[in-house]
C-alpha cells in the first residue's frame, strides 16, 4: 500500500511542499533580518544605555522589524490547519466517491487500511511539526533574547512539543470530519472553526489555569527593586493593594502620590508615598521553571483530543454498515 | 455462496430478510428484483461490505467480512463502478496488484489490449463502457473463483453491454469460475444465466435452475373468474383481471386445470413480471 | 468455420437454435465431415451467452450422431446431411405448386403466402421440438 498511498497524495505534496519551503525561507529571513538589527543595536551597548542618537535609530529599527515580522509570523500559527487540509483531502475524496470500498474489496482487511492510512497522516504531521520546530526554534531564541518571556505567545507555541500537538490535533479533526460528513466544505468548515476554536480556548481560557498562580503580596517598604525588575515569569495580575487589602486602581495610586511640580527626585518621592500609605504590592503568576511543565499539560491536552477523534475515525470506518 | 436466513436491517425498515439460498460453484447465477428489492444490500454482505444484521453469509465456507483470505478469491464490481478518475489505466492495474496477492498483470494487460483500451490513458477520459471493462479486468486479474457483479451493464449502451459480457463469459469459460450478477435488465438474463434468485421486498421469492424456473410455470387464461373459482386454483403466483378475462400465473404443481382455463407456457420474462407484481402482460406465444 | 447467430425473439429455444444452425450448415455442405464446429469458448465470445447452452447444443447434436467431442481438442462433424439435390424432391415440389395455384386462386397476394408459410413453419418446428423435448 505504500505506493498506493504516495500516489493518492501526489497532488496535496506537489502543492504543500513548495509553499512549506517557501514558509521556511521567510523564516529564516525573518530570523537573519531581526538578529541582524539586534546584534547592530547590541554591539553599541544600547541596550543597557540607549541615549545617543545611533542608538535610538538602531533600537527603532530593531523594534520596527520586530513587529514588522511578529506580524507575519502570527499568520503562520495556522499552519497545522493548512497541513491538515492538504493531508486530509485525498481521504476526503476517496470516501466521497467510494474508491475506499474499491479498496476494502481487493484483498486487503478494512482495518488494515485504516491503521495504515491513520499511520500515514500521523506520520506526515509529525514530520512537518517536527521540520518546522526546527525552523522557528532560531525565531523563537531571538524573540527570548529580549523579552526573555518564556510563556510568550510565540515562544510558547513555537515550542517543539506543543507543534507536534496542534499538528496532529488538526490532522486527526479534519479526518473525523471527513469520515463523518463525506464531503468537502462541511469538513473543511469543521477543520477551521473546531481547529481555531480549540486553539483560542487554549491559548486565553485554559493555558493559565493549568495550575493555580503562585500568588505574592509584599509591603511597598519591603520593596529591594524586584518590583522594577525584570523576571522571566506570566504575570496574570497585578495590582498596588491598601493595608487592609483592598485594591486601587493605577490611577487612584497617581492621585495620591502626585508629586510637587519642584520635586527633584520622582522616584524617591514616589517610593516614601507607597510606604507612608501602608501599600501593598500584589502579584499573580506563574513562576519560569513551570514553562516544562505547561508544555507537557498542553501537549497532552491535545495528544488526547487527537488520540480520541483518532480512535473516533477508525471506529466508524470498521464498524461495517458504511 | 450460501446465505443462512440472512438479515440486513437499516434503521427501520428490513432491506433483507429470511435469505436462505446456495449458488452452486460454477454457475452463473442472475439475481433479479425490482430497485429497492435488496438485491445490492444482498451483494454487499456477500463480499463483506456490510455485515449481517441476524443470519450469516458463507464465501468460501467463512465470512467474507474483513477476511482478506476470502477476498482473494472474490471480485466484485460495484454498481457504480467506482475508479480511481485521475489514475492512468497502467496505475489502476498496479494498484490491483499492490493490494492483491494473487494477480495476473499478462492477463489484464492483454485483455486490455484486445479491448483496444490504451495503457496510458486517464480513468476519466475514457467511456462509461472502457470504464466498465476496466473494473471488470480488475476483478478478473485477482483469479477470483466468485465474481459478483452489480447491475454492470446497466448505465451501458447495447454494444457495450455486449461487450462486457462477453469478456465476463470468456473468462468463465476460461477458469470456470462462479458469477452472480444483479440487473433489471430481465431480457438479456434468460440467455447468460442459468441459476436465478429472485428477489422482491426484501424476500427471496425464487432461487433454483433457469430451466425450472422458465418450464415450472403456466399461464391460465379465462372467462373473468369469481374468487370461488380463482381458490380452487392453486399456487397462483399473480392475477389480473379485465372486465371480461381473467390471467392467473401458475406454478406447476401436478394437478390438471379445470378446463375452462387454457393453459398456456408463459414467457421468461412475463413469469419474473409476475413476480415482481407487475402486469401480465397478454402474448401472442408460438409455443 | 460457421458462426452462429440467436434470435432472441423467436421463442426458440437458444440450445436448439444452435443445433438447427448446425444441421443446417450440413445441410447445405457447409460443413463437412472432418470439420471442428466452433469452440465452445468462441461461441461464447461472439454471442455471449452462457456456455451450458453452447455445450447442451453440442450433447444434444453428439446423440444424433452427427457430430463427436475429441477430448481436448474440440467437436467434430462425423456425417453430413447433404441429401439428394433439393430438386430430387419432386413429388414434394409438385404438392407445393399445386398449394401455389390454390392459394393465389383464393385471392392471397405474395406477401400473405409468404407470411403464411414462414409462421406456419416456425410453429411447426416449435412444435415438433417441443415434442422432441418431451420424448428426451
Amino acid at each position: 500500500m505504500t505506493w498506493l498511498t504516495w500516489r493518492l497524495h501526489r497532488t496535496e505534496a506537489a502543492i504543500g511542499i513548495p509553499i512549506f519551503a517557501a514558509l521556511i525561507v521567510i523564516m529564516f529571513l525573518a530570523t537573519q533580518s531581526v538578529n541582524s538589527a539586534y546584534d547592530a543595536a547590541s554591539n553599541l551597548g544600547c541596550f543597557d544605555n540607549g541615549d545617543s542618537i545611533l542608538c535610538s535609530e538602531r533600537l527603532s529599527d530593531y523594534y520596527d522589524r520586530s513587529s514588522r515580522w511578529g506580524n507575519l509570523t502570527t499568520l503562520l500559527h495556522g499552519i497545522p490547519l493548512a497541513v491538515a487540509a492538504l493531508l486530509v483531502i485525498p481521504t476526503l475524496q476517496e470516501l466521497e466517491r467510494g474508491t475506499h470500498r474499491l479498496a476494502w474489496t481487493q484483498s486487503i482487511s478494512r482495518r488494515r487500511w485504516t491503521l495504515i492510512r491513520v499511520g500515514f497522516l500521523i506520520g506526515i504531521s509529525t514530520l512537518v511539526a517536527a521540520v518546522w520546530a526546527v525552523t522557528t526554534s532560531d525565531w523563537r531564541s531571538s524573540i527570548l533574547q529580549v523579552d526573555e518571556q518564556s510563556f510568550a505567545r510565540d515562544a510558547f507555541e513555537l515550542s517543539p512539543a506543543v507543534l507536534v500537538g496542534y499538528g496532529l490535533f488538526a490532522v486527526a479533526l479534519g479526518l473525523a470530519a471527513a469520515v463523518v460528513t463525506r464531503r468537502l466544505i462541511p469538513t473543511l468548515a469543521l477543520l477551521a472553526v473546531g481547529f481555531t476554536g480549540t486553539r483560542i480556548l487554549t491559548t486565553f481560557v485554559l493555558r493559565e489555569r493549568y495550575r493555580n498562580p503562585v500568588e505574592e503580596t509584599i509591603p511597598a517598604a519591603d520593596d529591594t527593586g524586584q518590583f522594577t525588575a525584570f523576571e522571566d515569569r506570566w504575570i496574570l495580575d497585578e495590582s498596588w493593594l491598601t493595608k487592609s487589602g483592598e485594591r486601587l486602581s493605577w490611577e487612584r495610586v497617581n492621585q495620591l502620590c502626585t508629586p510637587g511640580a519642584d520635586e527633584q527626585n520622582f522616584e524617591a518621592f514616589y517610593q516614601k508615598c507607597l510606604v507612608d500609605n501602608d501599600l501593598q504590592y500584589y502579584r499573580a503568576f506563574h513562576p519560569t521553571d513551570r514553562f516544562g511543565q505547561f508544555q507537557l499539560i498542553e501537549t497532552a491536552l491535545y495528544l488526547g483530543l487527537a488520540a480520541g477523534l483518532f480512535a473516533l475515525s477508525y471506529w466508524w470506518l470498521t464498524r461495517r454498515s458504511a | 455462496m450460501e446465505t443462512i436466513d440472512l438479515g440486513k436491517r437499516y434503521r427501520r425498515s428490513w432491506a433483507l430478510q429470511n435469505c436462505s439460498l446456495e449458488i452452486p460453484a460454477g454457475r452463473i447465477a442472475a439475481l433479479i428484483g425490482p430497485n429497492g428489492a435488496g438485491k445490492t444490500t444482498l451483494l454487499n454482505l456477500a463480499v463483506g461490505l456490510l455485515s449481517p444484521t441476524e443470519g450469516a453469509v458463507r464465501v468460501f465456507g467463512s465470512a467474507p467480512s474483513d477476511n482478506p483470505e476470502a477476498l482473494g478469491r472474490i471480485g466484485f464490481v460495484a454498481q457504480d463502478r467506482p475508479l480511481y478518475r485521475s489514475f492512468t489505466v497502467s496505475e489502476m492495474l498496479r494498484f490491483g496488484a499492490t493490494l492483491n496477492p494473487r494477480w495476473d498483470d499478462a492477463m489484464a494487460r492483454s485483455r486490455l489490449d484486445r479491448l483496444n483500451i490504451p495503457l496510458g490513458q486517464k480513468v476519466h477520459k475514457l467511456s462509461g463502457g472502457q470504464q466498465s471493462q476496466i473494473a471488470l479486468v480488475l476483478a478478473l486479474a485477482k483469479r477470483p473463483e466468485l465474481i459478483v457483479l452489480d447491475e454492470p451493464v446497466a448505465a451501458l449502451d447495447p454494444l457495450a453491454r455486449r461487450e462486457f459480457l462477453q469478456t465476463l463469459l470468456d473468462a468463465t469459460v476460461e477458469t470456470g469460475m462462479t458469477v452472480l450478477l444483479s440487473s433489471h435488465l430481465v431480457g438479456e438474463l434468460e440467455r447468460v444465466c442459468d441459476y436465478l434468485v429472485l428477489l422482491n421486498a426484501a424476500r427471496v421469492q425464487f432461487a433454483g435452475d433457469l430451466e425450472t424456473f422458465a418450464e415450472g410455470h403456466r399461464l391460465l387464461v379465462g372467462p373473468r373468474a369469481q374468487t370461488e373459482e380463482l381458490a380452487r386454483v392453486s399456487h397462483v403466483v399473480h392475477a389480473t383481471h379485465t372486465d371480461r378475462q381473467t390471467s392467473l400465473l401458475v406454478k406447476l404443481n401436478g394437478h390438471g386445470y379445470d378446463p375452462q382455463w387454457d393453459v398456456r407456457d408463459p414467457g421468461f420474462e412475463e413469469i419474473v413480471l409476475a413476480y415482481m407484481g407487475q402486469r401480465v402482460e397478454e402474448v401472442e406465444t408460438t409455443r | 468455420m460457421i458462426e452462429f447467430h440467436l434470435d432472441g425473439g423467436s421463442g426458440v429455444a437458444a440450445y436448439m437454435q444452435i443445433v438447427h444452425q448446425v444441421k443446417q450448415a450440413l445441410r447445405l455442405g457447409m460443413l463437412r465431415t472432418g470439420d471442428q464446429l466452433p469452440t465452445v469458448r468462441d461461441v461464447v465470445s461472439t454471442l455471449a451467452i452462457n456456455p451450458n447452452t453452447v455445450l447442451k447444443a453440442y450433447r444434444e447434436l453428439e446423440m444424433e450422431g452427427l457430430v463427436a467431442g475429441r477430448q481436448g481438442q474440440g467437436t467434430f462433424v462425423l456425417k453430413s446431411l447433404a441429401g439428394p439435390a433439393l430438386a430430387g424432391h419432386a413429388e414434394l415440389r409438385a404438392e407445393l405448386v399445386e398449394w401455389l395455384e390454390r392459394a393465389w386462386r383464393a385471392g392471397m397476394d405474395d406477401e400473405s403466402i409468404a407470411a403464411l408459410l414462414a409462421t406456419t413453419l416456425r410453429g411447426q418446428i416449435t412444435a415438433r421440438a417441443k415434442s422432441e423435448e418431451g420424448a428426451a
